[in-house]
């Protein structure tokens, strides 16, 4: 006490190795992880949890995964960047050194550079206005638009014009702080005012409400104090490594005294050592960082992110590989540390004690796990008499403060997995392979052994715990219960579908509830009144459990290999509702890989957490619960950039694509250890995607026109810390072919055409085959038609009938009845031109079915004429009438030529001739229409009759064949067939004599 | 009244003249002749009121003599009586048809002949008859003129050069025909359709549709053939007979661009084809 400055030192070297002990838990990132480079000047970490370093070779940007690098060739002014802030609007400011100041939106670097030569470029000044200032070669010049306007102070000292000038922009009192070489001058509209500083002051960093300094004193100590306008204050003074806090700050303070760099905690007054020597950058703007678990700082050796809260961890070189931590009743801590060795730490240092004060009973197994003797296992435990029992590959090792002492089955199969305590029987239950045994706690410390035939009893049982009944209750494949008192077991199921099924861990939470960790499928608790084991936060946790713990009474700490949860235990056995927080390397928790069963509560509260690498205490009380939403970016659409400043543009996809691909990151100091994205695009795919861990989004097969893409992220399988949701529009102008489903749609559409032709072309070859057919068909009758009108013809004009009429009229001239004979020949004449024309009718192609017809009027002339020459060959054997309906008009009305022609000559030759001599016979040829389509032609003759005619026409040796009525027949068949409707009947006559019917009608 | 017959066959040219002698005995005959140039001398020097000609003769035709004259530009103010042993089989008879001249044919019927005599000399139109004569012969230099023309008598005697083409129908009543032309306008002919009907179905693109209505198959819209109604393109409904009726659905058939092109066709059957969904 004589001495202040030993006792201070004293002070310094316990606080050193306390704190060497227990460190603050320090990430750091260099090269390899993709820094731009080692030494970082500046660090700002911006209001949306983005990291920037400015490096001697580059600006770096960290999200917290991954950096991306600016250089020169982005749009830098210069490759050396001394200082970086944002503004209130959340653009980023870069300081190049003496180049000049780039503002950066996350698209564009606007550059606003220094006059060539500048040799000073000192660090702008951001007001709450948003409004930028710097000072090139001790210039003030604001930033306004696109150029860097110098502003001149009025009343400037003349005595201060030439001197070089260095400024601060001063908040509450909207003062500058003017600092020239040597002296300092507070600044208010126009009125300047000296300020007393020590010699030699240093303003190190502005804060939101003052700025910090330092000036060496004549000691050559190195003096912190603050200035807030009017007072300033000392609060620290450093001396090589010694460090003396004065007065605690309202703020994180992170210095380097000395050769070693140090953290003083805001509201206290001890500076605590973090790492030996790292040179830390001139520039302290990085403590203006926002509150959070962790805090920036640039470095010589990298970016270190610097756990402030929550979390102390041994490095793997103070604690190599602890698997399970224990306390005794002096608060020291036991560190088992497998198979390297067991540690004390009592609070202070960390000692090893040496494994040869073990006796793993007797000699002989003594010798056969010696070389295993650091083999720790998982829970060990102080008993309720304060003794330490602590699991080991040979057995359970006791410690009641006088001696080590092994206690383990005498037979090969010694393993204490994991131990628990049986309070109510003075008992350390044990598992390990194929086997439960108890020891007893006290005095002849007895064995026994606790087996069954079950499955569970046919591998390593993982985990033992006694329950609040004092009931034994093990785990491994599947989990067991055993009632010591009855000796009676009872096995559960987590699923009983799949009965064996590892689970890894059973822990009792403080109000007696059973909770189960499996391997493969999560987290189970136990359902009393059921009696079955349920699974909870499903959702959650998917996979492994390695490890549980109760912190306080609302809280329940939950491990898993990708970090730690505290899970907000009364609000959930209240409402079911889930508060869950997950830490991991970006808040502090920098465990890898969680160890099994690999907790401890102390008795200060404290909980330590093994790990693959640290072990880390964390202290619950500082633990920073409240829940930081990450947000979500999108950085990238294709390859263009979009910014995080300002309104979001359309961004219209390149080159005609349509496919987008989105570079998507989730930002904050919650971030997940992976972060998940999910998104979605109205109007395209309405739903949310998948989750995804890739941070690249692709999209394909858009539709043309504008859309907007929605993005969120989650921490892992973690739904409550899902973020917000980000949304970009943009545009796709897609040549038609690249549009969605064209190549399906064209397919189809080609298809269509292709079948559609084909019907057409088969239709029309149909239609033309069948109109070629048709016409065929109808050409064909047409020919035969004619052929047979044409015989017709001939056998009207046959020669019997022509030379009989010729005969006939040389008769005639003969008897001088020239008269007549010129009347007939007349009428020969033109029943010859009209046969003629009736057979050759009709040369078009084209035109009517019915082109052969006749004009009635003509017919009954022909019929007429032809009637008169059979009456001059047979003069006087019959009279005849032609009878026309009164209705009919002979001159409009058209039949087919020669049908009734030849049904006279029958009526004639085989009617009339036949009959008497004497007895003048009479044709009657009547017509008469039923209606436009329907002509009658009555024949009536009355003449010997069918009958007779037969008859008479066997006797003649003649056997006369009317080969006309043949032929008409044959005609009107076919005519019937291409569409008359012709039909001839003959009927005998009422007064003898034979009556043909003839009507000509049409289909 | 001086008349010339052109006749290459002496015992027709001997009927000729002696059907004239007995029944017209004031009738003159100046000049005859069996050839063209004879007769073209013939008649541009003797300059006679009547005519009589035989429409085949040595050298050419009865067409080559007033081609000819017309060409010399002598005046055709006479009668022609045309005479043939041929009615209807070459397109220059045809002509006579359309141009209502009247011709006789061989062997000649005495009274048909005194007939058309007759009728010559009592003719009191001789501008019209000039007129029919130019239709004629314009028939006959250029058989297939788009503009044909018909003659028709109409009701009262006076004869109407009809263009073929803006007719839209002829519909019969009885003895009178009435032809409706495609602007709806009318004129009544004192003759029968059939008196037309084979001229413009053969050589137009007429068609008949019933015993009383002939129609121009390009003023016809469409054909219903269920009711048998035609429609036409000035919007008049028309009924064929069950026989027309056939026999248009037939012609329509197997002509099927009648009235649509090959695209409309084509549309047609797509619009078949995509109706086949609904």
């Amino acid at each position: 006490m004589r001495n202040p400055t030993i006792l201070f030192a004293c002070l310094l070297w316990f606080c050193h190795t306390l704190c060497l002990a227990q460190g603050y838990p320090i990430q750091k990132y260099t090269d390899h992880q993709g820094l731009a480079q080692m030494q970082v000047y500046s660090v700002c970490r911006d209001s949306r949890g983005i990291v920037w370093a400015g490096t001697g070779f580059g600006l770096s940007r960290f999200n917290g995964e991954t950096f991306t690098n600016y250089t020169t060739a982005d749009g830098l002014l210069g490759n050396f960047i001394s200082n970086i802030q944002e503004d209130t609007k959340g653009y980023i400011w870069i300081s190049c050194g003496t180049k000049g100041l780039v503002r950066f939106d996350g698209k564009t670097f606007k550059p606003y550079p220094f006059p060539k030569g500048t040799k000073n470029g000192a660090n702008p000044i951001i007001n709450d206005k948003g409004e930028v200032f710097v000072f090139p070669d001790g210039k003030i010049h604001q930033v306004v638009g696109d150029t860097l306007l110098p502003i001149i102070l009025k009343n400037m000292p003349s005595s201060i014009r030439e001197a070089k000038l260095n400024a601060v922009f001063f908040i509450p009192t909207k003062s500058l702080i003017i600092n020239t070489e040597n002296q300092f001058y507070n600044y208010k509209s126009g009125v300047w005012q000296l300020i007393n500083f020590p010699e030699n002051s240093r303003i190190l960093v502005t804060f939101k409400d003052k700025i910090v300094l330092k000036f060496s004193n004549k000691a050559l100590e190195e003096v912190y104090f603050e200035y807030d306008g009017v007072n300033f204050t000392p609060f620290m003074k450093t001396k090589n490594e010694q460090v003396e806090v004065i007065k605690s700050l309202n703020h994180d303070f992170v210095f380097s005294a000395g050769k070693n760099l140090y953290f003083l905690k805001k509201n206290t007054t001890q500076a605590d050592f973090i790492a030996p020597n790292p040179p830390v950058a001139n520039d302290f703007s990085y403590l203006n960082q926002p509150d959070g678990a962790t805090l920036w700082i640039p470095t010589e050796k990298g970016l270190w992110q610097l756990t402030r809260s929550g979390f102390r961890q041994f490095s793997e070189d103070q604690v190599p590989y602890c698997w399970g931590v224990v306390e005794d009743k002096n608060k020291q801590l036991y560190f088992l540390n497998y198979d390297v060795s067991l540690q004390k730490f009592d609070g202070k240092t960390l000692t090893t004690i040496p494994n040869s004060i073990f006796k793993f009973g007797s000699e002989t197994i003594h010798k056969q796990v010696d070389w295993r003797s650091n083999a720790w296992y998982y829970k060990p435990l102080r008993d309720k008499y304060d003794n330490l029992w602590l699991p080991h590959v040979a057995g359970v090792l006791h410690y009641d403060y006088r001696k080590w002492e092994f206690y383990s089955p005498k037979q090969d199969n010694r393993l204490a997995f994991t131990i628990a305590e049986d309070t109510k029987r003075d008992k350390i239950v044990a598992c390990g392979n194929d086997q439960l045994y108890t020891i007893q706690s006290k005095a002849l410390h007895s064995i026994e052994f606790i087996k069954d035939t079950t499955d569970i009893f046919k591998g390593l049982i993982l985990s033992v715990v006694v329950s609040p009944d004092k009931d034994y209750w093990f785990s491994g494949r599947g989990i067991g219960r055993y009632n010591p008192d009855t000796k009676t077991f009872q096995y559960y199921n987590i699923d009983p579908k799949n009965p064996v099924r590892r689970v890894l861990g059973l822990y009792f939470d403080w109000k007696g509830t059973l909770w189960a960790m499996s391997w493969d499928s999560g987290l189970y608790r136990f359902n009393a009144k059921k009696d079955i084991f349920e699974r909870v936060l499903r959702e959650y946790f998917t996979d492994v459990i390695t490890l549980m713990e109760q912190i306080d009474d609302e809280h329940l700490l939950i491990g898993n290999l990708r970090g730690i949860y505290v899970l907000n235990l009364k609000v959930f056995n209240q409402t079911g509702k889930i508060e869950l927080k997950a830490y991991n390397q970006h808040n502090g928790f920098m465990g890898l890989e969680p160890g099994q069963l690999g907790t401890f509560r102390d008795s200060n509260g404290y909980i330590w957490i093994t790990s693959s690498s640290v072990l880390t205490r964390m202290n619950p009380k500082e633990l920073d619960l409240q829940k930081r939403p990450i947000s979500t970016y999108i950085t990238k659409i294709g390859t263009q950039l979009v910014p995080f400043v300002g309104k979001s543009e359309m961004v219209m996809l390149s080159n005609g694509q349509n496919t987008a691909s989105f570079t998507v990151e989730s930002i904050g100091e919650d971030k997940p250890f992976r972060s998940q994205y999910s998104f979605r695009i109205k109007g395209f795919l309405d739903k949310w995607s998948d989750w995804q861990e890739q941070n690249l989004l692709m999209v394909n097969n858009l539709p043309n026109g504008t859309h907007t893409i929605e993005v969120r992220s989650r921490n892992g399988t973690l739904e409550t810390t899902e973020s917000n949701i980000v949304s970009h529009k943009f545009y796709v102008a897609a040549p038609f072919y690249r549009s969605p489903n064209f190549y399906k749609y064209a397919s189809f559409g080609v298809l269509f055409l292709l079948l559609g032709m084909l019907y057409l072309w088969q239709q029309e070859r149909l239609q033309s085959k069948k109109l070629g057919d048709q016409r065929q068909r109808i050409e064909e009758q047409e020919t035969k038609v004619r052929f047979l009108q044409v015989q017709t013809i001939q056998a009207q004009m046959n020669p019997h009938f022509t030379f009989n009429v010729l005969g006939t009229l040389q008769h005639l001239i003969l008897n001088n009845d020239t008269q007549k004979a010129n009347e007939n020949l007349i009428k020969l004449s033109s029943l010859i031109r009209n046969y003629l024309e009736a057979s050759l009718l009709g040369d078009e192609q084209v035109g009517s079915l019915f082109k052969h017809e006749i004009v009635l009027s003509r017919e009954v002339e022909l019929l007429e004429m032809y009637i008169e020459f059979e009456q001059l060959q047979y003069e006087n054997r019959f009279d005849f009438e032609i009878v026309l309906d009164g209705k009919l008009n002979p001159n409009n009305y058209r039949v087919p030529p020669l049908i009734i022609q030849p049904f006279i000559e029958n009526a004639i030759k085989h009617g009339l001739l036949y009959k008497n001599s004497e007895e003048k016979g009479h044709l009657r040829v009547h017509f008469l229409s039923l209606d436009e389509d329907t002509l009658i032609c009555t024949i009536e003759d009355d003449g010997v009759g069918r009958a007779k005619a037969a008859e008479l026409q066997q006797a003649s040796f003649k056997k006369y064949k009317s080969r006309g009525t043949e032929l008409v027949k044959r005609r009107v068949s076919i005519l019937n067939e291409m569409g008359y409707d012709i039909v001839i009947k003959t009927d005998d006559g009422v007064k003898g004599g034979t009556v043909v019917t003839i009507k000509i009608g049409y289909k | 009244m001086r008349t010339i017959i052109i006749e290459d066959i002496a015992s027709e040219l001997a009927l000729v003249k002696s059907l004239l002698k007995q029944h017209f005995p004031l009738i003159e005959v100046v000049g005859q002749a069996d050839n063209v140039a004879e007769g073209v001398r013939l008649i541009s020097t003797l300059k006679p009121d009547f005519l009589l000609m035989d429409i085949e003769i040595m050298g050419g035709t009865s067409y080559d003599v007033l081609n000819q004259l017309q060409e010399r530009h002598v005046p055709m103010d006479f009668e022609i009586i045309f005479l043939t042993g041929n009615r209807k089989f070459d397109y220059a008879t045809m002509a006579f048809a359309y141009s209502a001249l009247d011709f006789l044919t061989k062997p000649i019927e005495p009274d048909a002949f005194v007939k058309a005599i007759e009728k010559a000399i009592q003719r009191n139109n001789p501008q019209q008859y000039l007129n029919q004569i130019q239709l004629f012969m314009d028939l006959v230099r250029s058989p297939d003129n788009q503009n044909a023309k018909l003659a028709v008598h109409k009701v009262g005697g006076v004869i109407e050069f009809v263009v073929i083409d803006q007719l839209a129908y002829l519909e019969a009543d009885r003895e009178i025909t009435t032809f409706v032309f495609k602007d709806g306008r009318e004129i009544k002919a004192a003759r029968n359709l059939g008196q037309y009907d084979q001229l413009l179905v053969n050589n137009h693109r007429f068609f008949s549709i019933s015993n009383s209505v002939l129609i121009n198959l390009d003023e016809m819209k469409s054909y219903n053939h269920g009711d048998k109604m035609v429609l036409m393109n000035n919007g008049k409904q028309l009924y064929a007979s069950r026989r027309g009726g056939q026999d248009l659905r037939n012609f329509i058939t197997t002509n099927p661009n009648l009235n649509q092109n090959k695209s409309m066709s084509l549309l047609k059957n797509f619009k078949k084809l995509f109706s086949f969904g609904r």
